[in-house]
């Protein structure tokens, strides 16, 4: 699109007036937020009553908190003033709460939105509510267009508007999950307006718009239910900045006790340490580790609202299980801190530098006792870009150039190796540049540590399951370098997607593509550009995706015939174990279709606005095993019958799971990768067909183990071993056996398993 | 930094992934903010607020998404919503000027390469904006400074599509006259490969 000629006259009017180099933003904007952390004043708003006589809520919302924080906790948090709400947060009920009296839901062209929870306190008024059936074609397709970001309002019975303080949302696809926090609501008012003009993120027109929900408040029943919020130690009190806490460290401040649970609740101080330098934010997982030296898993809630009350401290919220054996150690590594600098250097680039000009520079620069190191500087079109290296702590640095204002700047790059642009328009700046650092970014290493151990009887020590592996990284480590003998497993052939230039660069299209590899010889055969490959039953016919859609090679004939009917957006086609069809994704609308191998009776298997995933077909040869995408509370797994088009339900892959499910040949079990409860990384899962008997069959640390595939006769599992920390670009395939946890190594392949045939 | 590395730190509560946002956006936002506020002290005090609604706000922004667009509407949402309150106190007598200046601004008379270089014709341009009512105003810069689409601009503004079209009508009549070319018509993009979401979630 040309630039429509207004604009550049708009900008000269903008410019001439405020010129770009007089606009610094960034020290209002840090004070401002410093200011916002100070206690809020409040004008106008009255405090809301204890509740004189018990009111009935909603009886979905007593039984989930019920559930997520038990009934002897339940008593106790009446006894506190603040209590934690599910879904809510923290709220204060030393002046009473209100809560909505029952959940309000309105559907318009197929699209639900239902008010679950409003808890109004002396402080806020938080509202929850969730959106589901919003289509994928509501959505925008091109990138520029951010959809709806308008956020939703309370209008009062006297019409006054109030809009939102801070708020979050989560899921994707066809569901949200919202919440809201608004100033609190004067106890007199019985209720209000929640007004959502448009739905988050979708086009404009594309769904319905302007939502109200007349909502009607009730003072909290007596036995409305909390969890108890246990003050651990006494918050620091807010301190002047010329007078900062003299330790730097982590604080935990405040425990919420739930039924299965604990959520720590804390702040990072910078302290008197780093004089000058600014603590910017706890920018690493902390590790929590228990007395028996289990890492134990990290949750970060999403009701609380964490915000910094001064510069330099830092609040931090993690829900770990209960059961482990205490104390609780919780060790941060490092922050990241921003490190004042002053130093300046230059290089001279000539009276005519081109485009794509460049400089070896190598001049070394101390800034703020880091050596970085200037390595050279490109000509772009419009600037230039210069590039630095350091030690591996630093990430980044700032620059100014000091005599010539650019109308724009960008960089980017890693830990140690970063890079800096300046794009100046006409004319470039030629002869000697000037610029200056004006600070540096590091990652500041500590470690800090603090010890929490809960009170007695608040759970029972030493129960927490931890998740074994059938196969470790040790005995991968062990056997990934050695050849070992190729599995007895009903198949000959493995069909990859990877590495199928032999030699050369990293990843990238032009060395990636189709191959297979024949497991009793090793010998490899490439098949070709190509993505998501399948291979036919009997071995004989190969189907994958290209950018003009799907494919079937005849690996016997050279044969390779376009799906009529297919396009970009088709992929991960699987062949039907008859070999008679080929199911497929269709990104154009997010639902599975089905087509003859000779390309014909082309036939949509799902419908709706759902996102759909197929994970494979069972044995019946007319059912497709299916998840749900994009819905909150993990991917529901579904089964359809091609025939009649009836849904079955499976269970629900958590949240933790990953989007790579594969149905063994007999229907029976199923495998997915996921993460492992108190360790990174992802690994694979082996379960029954309804989800019981789940075993942890590969996990490798903080590696990632994904996209397993079936061998013929279901006894071996195929799967992808790839460490993020090494300077490799594709996955290894490992093949494991399920019965034994015999895991034997692919050598000299790169790629993931995408089909085993005979 | 690139910018979605920012975005990521602010998600995570670290002001580094702010700063850096601000030294991107902070000249476009001051600008655009100026564009309808017609004050540099306003324009600027305004463009930090909306830096602290992004910081309040950034967790509702979704991964993936182009953030320059999202972070625009909220400036000139802003915006909008100070120039409305400073328009309370104008008189009617000066809204009738101010239509008057906004069929002059929108239909522009000389051509827009006479109005890039010529700095009197600027001066009226910038007169003429500031005797707009905030919504035309706003409506300029969304449709031709932030390039927004008129449907974009429709919701912004709470008024309706057909009133956005009219009032731009004119301005796009009259350059394609003087340009001899295609207005920029919403939507006319072809999508592109790019435009593409993600099929499956990459682990590695």
């Amino acid at each position: 699109m040309s630039e429509h000629p207004l604009k550049p006259l708009l900008e000269h009017v903008a410019g001439q007036a405020i010129p770009p180099d007089e606009i610094d933003l960034w020290p209002g904007v840090a004070s401002r937020i410093q200011q916002a952390g100070q206690p809020a004043k409040r004008h106008g708003v009255r405090r809301v009553p204890r509740p004189a006589i018990p009111v009935l809520v909603a009886v979905m919302l007593l039984a989930l908190a019920l559930l997520l924080i038990g009934p002897d906790n339940v008593l106790a948090a009446l006894r506190g003033l603040f209590g934690y709400v599910p879904g809510i947060g923290i709220v204060d009920e030393s002046a009473g709460l209100r809560v909505l009296a029952e959940p309000v839901a309105i559907e318009r062209e197929g699209i639900r939105v239902s008010v679950e929870q409003v808890v109004v306190d002396s402080e806020q008024t938080v509202v929850v509510y969730e959106i589901n059936g919003v289509g994928r074609d509501a959505y925008p397709l091109e990138e520029s267009d951010p959809g709806c970001v308008s956020s939703p309002a309370i209008r009062l019975p006297d019409g006054a508007l109030m809009g939102m303080e801070s708020g979050t949302m989560g899921g994707s696809g066809s569901s949200f999950a919202a919440r809201f926090v608004f100033p609190s609501i004067s106890s007199d008012v019985e209720g209000f307006t929640l007004l959502i003009l448009c739905l988050e993120g979708t086009r404009a027109g594309a769904a319905p718009e302007n939502w109200e929900f007349t909502l009607r408040l009730i003072p909290a029943p007596e036995d409305f239910v909390m969890a108890p919020v246990l003050v651990v130690t006494e918050a620091p009190k807010p301190t002047a900045s010329a007078e900062p806490p003299s330790r730097v460290g982590l604080y935990l401040e405040r425990v919420i006790d739930l039924e299965n649970s604990f959520v720590l609740i804390g702040t990072f101080r910078q302290g008197s340490s780093l004089p000058g330098a600014m603590v910017h934010g706890i920018s690493e997982w902390p590790t929590i580790e228990d007395a028996s030296g289990y890492i134990v898993p990290i949750v970060t809630p999403n009701d609380l609202d964490l915000v910094s009350s001064e510069v330099g401290i830092f609040p931090w919220a993690y829900e770990v299980p209960k059961g482990f054996t205490s104390p609780l150690t919780i060790t941060l590594e490092a922050v990241a801190v921003e490190f004042p600098a002053d130093v300046g250097f230059e290089f001279d680039v000539g009276s005519d530098p081109q485009p794509g000009q460049e400089w070896h520079l190598d001049r070394p620069i101390e800034v703020a006792g880091h050596k970085v190191v200037l390595v050279r500087a490109v000509r772009l079109a419009d600037g230039y870009e210069l590039h630095f290296e350091s030690d591996p702590s630093v990430s980044h640095i700032s620059v100014d150039s000091v005599d010539h204002r650019p109308r724009g700047g960008g960089g980017g790059g890693q830990q140690g190796e970063f890079s800096v642009a300046f794009h100046y328009g006409e004319p470039v700046p030629d002869g000697v540049l000037r610029f200056r650092i004006s600070g540096l970014f590091a990652r500041h290493a500590g470690p800090w540590t603090l010890s929490w151990e809960p009170p007695a009887g608040s759970h029972t020590p030493g129960t927490l399951v931890v998740p074994q592996p059938c196969v470790s990284l040790d005995r991968w480590l062990e056997v990934s370098q050695r050849p070992s003998a190729m599995p007895e497993s009903g198949g000959d052939t493995l069909l990859l997607f990877g590495r199928i230039v032999d030699v050369g660069q990293p990843r990238s299209p032009e060395n990636a593509g189709v191959f297979k590899v024949d497991l009793a010889t090793g010998a490899r055969q490439i098949i070709g550009p190509g993505y998501w490959p399948s291979i036919s039953p009997d071995g004989t016919r190969i189907a994958y995706s290209l950018e003009d859609g799907l494919h079937i090679l005849d690996l016997a004939t050279g044969d390779d015939r376009h799906v009529p009917g297919t396009s970009i957006n088709d992929y991960g086609p699987q062949w039907s174990p008859d070999g008679t069809r080929i199911a497929f994704n269709r990104t154009d609308d997010f639902n599975l279709y089905v087509v003859n191998t000779d390309g014909m009776q082309l036939m949509q298997a799902t419908e709706g606005p759902e996102s759909e995933q197929l994970v494979g077909w069972m044995p019946d040869d007319d059912t497709l095993a299916y998840v749900l995408t994009g819905t909150t509370g993990g991917m529901p797994l579904r089964f359809i019958d091609l025939t009649t088009g009836a849904v079955r339900d499976g269970f629900v892959l958590d949240e933790r799971k990953g989007l790579d499910a594969a149905v063994s040949p007999d229907g029976r079990r199923i495998a997915y990768s996921g993460v492992v409860p108190g360790r990174a990384g992802y690994g694979v899962y082996v379960a029954d067909i309804d989800g019981s008997s789940e075993q942890l069959l590969i996990h490798f640390d903080n590696w990632n183990v994904y996209e397993p595939a079936w061998s013929p006769d279901g006894s071996w599992l195929a799967v992808a071993v790839f460490d993020p920390t090494a300077e490799v670009s594709w996955p290894a395939p490992a093949l494991v056996q399920i019965d034994t946890c015999n895991v034997v190594p692919l050598l000299g392949v790169e790629g993931e398993v995408y089909g085993w045939s005979p | 930094m690139q910018e979605d590395h920012a975005i990521a730190l602010l998600k995570g509560g670290d002001l580094a992934g702010l700063k850096e946002l601000v030294g991107r956006y902070q000249v476009e936002a001051v600008h655009c903010a100026y564009l309808i506020l017609g004050d540099r002290q306003t324009a600027e005090d305004m463009a930090q607020t909306a830096f602290l609604k992004v910081a309040e706000r950034i967790r509702t922004f979704k991964d993936g998404r182009p953030f320059r667009p999202w972070f625009m509407r909220i400036v000139t949402n802003e915006a909008l919503k100070v120039a409305m309150d400073a328009d309370k106190r104008v008189s009617l007598e000066g809204k009738d000027e101010r239509d008057a200046a906004a069929s002059w601004l929108l239909d522009a008379n000389p051509g827009p390469e006479q109005l890039v270089d010529n700095l009197e014709n600027r001066r009226k341009v910038w007169q003429a904006l500031q005797q707009l009512t905030p919504k035309q105003r706003s409506a300029v810069v969304m449709r031709y400074y932030l390039d927004m689409r008129d449907r974009e601009i429709a919701i912004e503004l709470s008024r309706s599509l057909s009133s956005i079209k009219w009032s731009l009508h004119a301005a796009r009549k009259r350059l394609r006259e003087l340009l001899g070319t295609e207005p920029d018509e919403a939507g006319s993009r072809a999508t592109s490969a790019s435009d593409r979401p993600d099929k499956k979630r990459s682990k590695s």
